[in-house]
């Protein structure tokens, strides 16, 4: 039994999917958490496990992902040991997502004012018609201009932009204590990111939510976060408040990744190493899976499973350099 | 489901090969004598009107059904991806004019169009190939021009056509390969249809007619018999048929569940 | 010095039904050898169209390519095709520009047997030097696209592009789908290969960070048009036009603290089948003039090849 402390606190969350060598573990011994009223990023490369944290948390895994051990705590609640009955209440209402791919979260058969009202419905119990007024009401706070007739549109006749402002009304909309937005700008253009983004920080000033983002672009994590956690093929390497995570990276991963990332205000220097950091990633290793591709790997690193380390107040890393 | 159905094919590709020599009398060897006998240890499907074994009869009608399955099914493959491929790829008017022709021909049955065609060509065997073909040919049509659709999009037409390729090799060499699949498995189910659509041309009169054995021809000559008692002249030719056509379709369907699984 | 590419007034247009779609209106610009250009926007602004009309993926509808002289758009079918060895392209998305059924070898020797450059044991030299130069092991040209990481894909595409040592490579934004640590990686091996071989490069990409690292001019393309074009150091440091600076304004800095006075746009871009008179972007422009709404402004130079369209 673990104090629960915060929001969200995951603990030693392992998952495991079958492999052709046995089942492979693809998230490993993941903790972290998220606290009341912050924007904490999750920040990895393809195949980090961010997206699958997010699932395991929502209760989404695929049939064939199993968890292998560790607990996810929801304020009081073990979520890992719900029924699916009492899963349903927790999410929307307490816990809501925005998955990746804007325009498959839609329902393509329904206008969508009628989605947003539905939420209304189902999650405060409105009736038909206050639940529509209510739609269109939201709709309008998310900067949709002509939101009446807009509201009588079906998905294709949007912009995904404009069908990303209705993802995030109808999460509004349930009233959650914890969003999870899972790379909500994936194939927007960077102006109308850029107008996402600020409607999602106003969302969160307005209703004390906590978010947790998932995101691959650092400058997004840069702007929109207060905390950083980093990933890397299934384990979490460090994590941190935002500005001590980019002034003094700890972990070798984090440090090699702030040291890739192109930039827009000054010509970069490229790294003479050419390997690059996620291809051939190996989920078998039992100590630090980083091990591969690590500047400083010590002999242990492989076999050990890495401490955790505070190196700072609230700066945890997971290194055998710090240990 | 596969095995089962491997092992009919296996079992009727070695009749036809192996099992004519190992059998005892020829197919046209008239006794008659022994006209009408029923099952035995000499004649274990016993004999026909004219004393004709008819295990023989059935192992020589394998070669022919199988011949002309296979050619059937070659010719429309061939000819159904040829055409499917230049109108996937071109689009436009060709399109638009295959694609008539084919809604046209997908109008009537097969089986009808293959008795219309062959009533029209005549009673010979390379009329019976030609006719079931053209009834499958638009079904290969549809399909290779469906996959080629979905693919002349993709990166590496367009890389293709950047480094230089002519359009013939475009079509012929880069995208038709990675577009057959679907036909393939189609193709192992024509077998089976072709099967059908052959004997069932035989039984009506139309196509191979007596003396020749196969299939169709020996479940017509045999229907008469039913009445007087003498079963098993229609009955085990028939039921050749339908475990040959059942094995190719076991492995048709098979085939489609793993190209399936595997492109998931 | 003469230019290499001499694109002048292309346009490009698609119809659908009475609908016409102007994807490129009107685009006119030189690229001079070894440079590489860059050629920005977002979605829609019709700078993959562009680069495939000057490759001829897609024919344009007006206007016309001078490569080294001749007007590309003139030639014939047989007579474009024997020019493609000298322009080449690097594609978008590593999964699907390598055919699946075609090992590496195969994929990187067609280019060379189709215009009869080199064979023989010329051949299996030539595939060696090329896979050395973009970083990869000889043992991977016997393998299968399916068997290789993106980043070892997306080289395969580069290798394919340089092969037949072209004089002009257009990279439709080659880093997109590539997670950030292969995205430098690759940057890094477009430089070196800028260096060694003297590529001129068209890149194409929605990415600026990336064009940042690797292009000596960059063109701001929007709805079709150029807006602003001009040295990258110019372009990135002092954007002149509306369009540029919300654009670079919008882009995330990787450093918490350094925030950018971020200039938001009103509402979304235009339809392309309903261009707006004027200059396409008054609609959302925080400058807009009376002006604006009926003329369209030329592109002019402001000094120091620096070009923009705007009345200002």
């Amino acid at each position: 039994m673990v104090e629960a402390k915060g929001l969200l606190h995951i603990q030693d969350l392992s998952v495991t999917f079958p492999s052709r060598d046995g089942r492979v573990a693809i998230l490993d011994r993941v903790s972290f958490e998220v606290l009341e009223n912050e924007i904490v990023g999750l920040v990895g490369e393809s195949g980090s496990g961010k997206t699958m944290t997010s699932l395991a948390v929502m209760g989404f895994l695929p049939p064939s992902g199993q968890v292998a051990g560790g607990e996810i705590w929801f304020k009081e609640k073990d979520l890992l040991h719900l029924t699916e009955e009492e899963m349903q209440r927790v999410r929307g209402r307490e816990i809501a997502m925005i998955f990746q791919g804007i325009r498959s979260a839609l329902n393509p058969l329904m206008r969508v004012g009628d989605q947003v009202a539905r939420v209304y419905q189902l999650q405060r119990g409105l009736t038909g018609k206050e639940a529509y007024e209510e739609a269109v009401r939201i709709l309008n706070r998310m900067g949709i201009p002509d939101a009446e007739r807009r509201a009588r549109a079906y998905p294709h006749q949007l912009s995904r932009g404009m069908c990303q402002r209705v993802l995030v009304a109808m999460m509004v909309a349930c009233q959650p204590e914890l969003l999870i937005a899972d790379e909500p700008t994936t194939g927007l253009d960077v102006t109308i990111q850029a107008q996402i983004f600020e409607l999602i920080k106003d969302v969160q000033q307005a209703t004390d939510a906590s978010i947790l983002l998932i995101t691959h672009d650092l400058g997004v994590v840069a702007e929109t976060c207060q905390r950083v956690v980093v990933m890397y093929a299934g384990q979490v390497m460090e994590s941190a408040p935002v500005e001590p995570l980019f002034a003094q990276p700890c972990h070798p991963y984090t440090q090699s990744l702030l040291c890739s990332i192109l930039r827009v205000d000054k010509v970069v220097e490229i790294p003479e190493a050419d390997v690059s950091l996620s291809e051939g990633v190996s989920y078998g290793l039992r100590g630090c899976r980083f091990a591969l591709r690590c500047p400083v790997v010590l002999p242990h690193c492989w076999e050990e499973r890495p401490p955790k380390e505070e190196v700072e107040p609230d700066h945890w890393v997971f290194c055998h350099n710090y240990g | 489901m596969l095995l089962i159905g491997l092992l009919i094919f296996i079992a009727v590709l070695l009749s036809t090969t192996v099992a004519p020599s190992l059998v005892a009398y020829g197919p046209l060897q008239t006794n008659p004598e022994l006209k009408l006998r029923p099952p035995s240890a000499d004649h274990l499907m016993g004999t026909d009107n004219f004393g004709r074994d008819i295990v023989s009869r059935v192992v020589h009608g394998a070669r022919l059904d199988l011949l002309i399955a296979f050619s059937v099914v070659a010719i429309a493959l061939g000819v159904g991806s040829l055409v499917g491929t230049i109108t996937g790829y071109y689009g436009g008017i060709v399109d638009d004019v295959v694609m008539r022709i084919t809604d046209v021909l997908f109008a009537f049955p097969s089986f009808i169009l293959a008795m219309a065609i062959t009533a029209m060509l005549g009673n010979t065997i390379p009329n019976v190939i030609i006719a079931i073909a053209i009834a499958y040919i638009p079904y290969f049509v549809r399909l290779t021009r469906g996959e080629i659709l979905s693919s002349r999009g993709l990166g590496y037409a367009e890389a293709a056509r950047c480094v230089g390729n002519p359009d013939w090799r475009i079509m012929y060499i880069h995208l038709l390969p990675n577009c057959l699949t679907p036909s393939l498995v189609q193709a192992t189910l024509c077998l089976g249809w072709a099967i059908l659509d052959t004997s069932g041309l035989a039984f009506l009169g139309l196509g191979i007619r007596p003396p020749t054995p196969e299939w169709g021809v020996l479940v017509s000559e045999g229907a008469q018999n039913i009445i007087s008692g003498q079963w098993w002249t229609s009955v085990f030719p028939g039921a050749v048929i339908v475990f040959t056509a059942l094995g190719f379709n076991l492995v048709g369907d098979s085939l489609r569940d793993i190209t399936a699984r595997e492109e998931r | 010095m003469e230019p290499l590419l001499k694109v002048v007034e292309l346009v490009k247009s698609f119809r659908e039904g009475p609908l016409v779609l102007w994807a490129v209106n009107g685009v006119t610009f030189q690229i001079y050898p070894g440079e590489t250009v860059g050629l920005v926007g977002e979605s829609g602004c019709g700078k993959t169209t562009t680069a495939r009309c000057i490759l001829r993926l897609t024919e344009p509808t007006e206007g016309q390519v001078y490569f080294n002289g001749s007007d590309l758009t003139r030639l014939s079918p047989r007579e474009m095709r024997g020019q493609r060895r000298n322009l080449q392209m690097v594609f978008q998305d590593p999964d699907t520009s390598l055919n699946p059924r075609f090992t590496v070898r195969r994929t990187l020797a067609e280019p060379l047997r189709l215009h009869n450059l080199v064979s023989g044991r010329r051949l299996e030299e030539r595939l060696q030097e090329t896979m050395i130069r973009v970083n990869m092991d000889l043992g991977f040209l016997d393998r299968y696209p399916h068997q290789l990481s993106e980043g070892q894909k997306q080289r395969v595409g580069i290798a394919r592009a340089i092969i037949t040592e072209p004089q002009f490579v257009a990279l439709d934004e080659p880093t997109s789908s590539l997670d950030m640590s292969i995205r430098i990686h690759v940057i890094g091996l477009l430089q070196r290969l800028q260096e060694e071989l003297g590529m001129t490069c068209l890149f194409i990409s929605h990415d600026l960070s990336a064009v940042r690292a690797i292009c000596n001019r960059v063109m701001v393309m929007y709805l079709g048009r150029i807006v602003e074009a001009g040295p990258a150091e110019e372009i990135f440091e002092r954007p002149l036009h509306h369009y540029t600076q919300a654009l670079l304004s919008a882009i995330p800095i990787p450093e918490p603290g350094k925030r950018r006075q971020r200039i938001l746009l009103k509402g979304e871009p235009p339809s392309l089948f309903d261009l707006p008179e004027g200059c396409a972007f008054h609609e959302r422009c925080p400058h807009v003039e009376p002006l604006c709404r009926r003329e369209l402004p030329p592109l002019r130079d402001v000094g120091g090849g620096h070009l923009v369209a705007c009345h200002r």
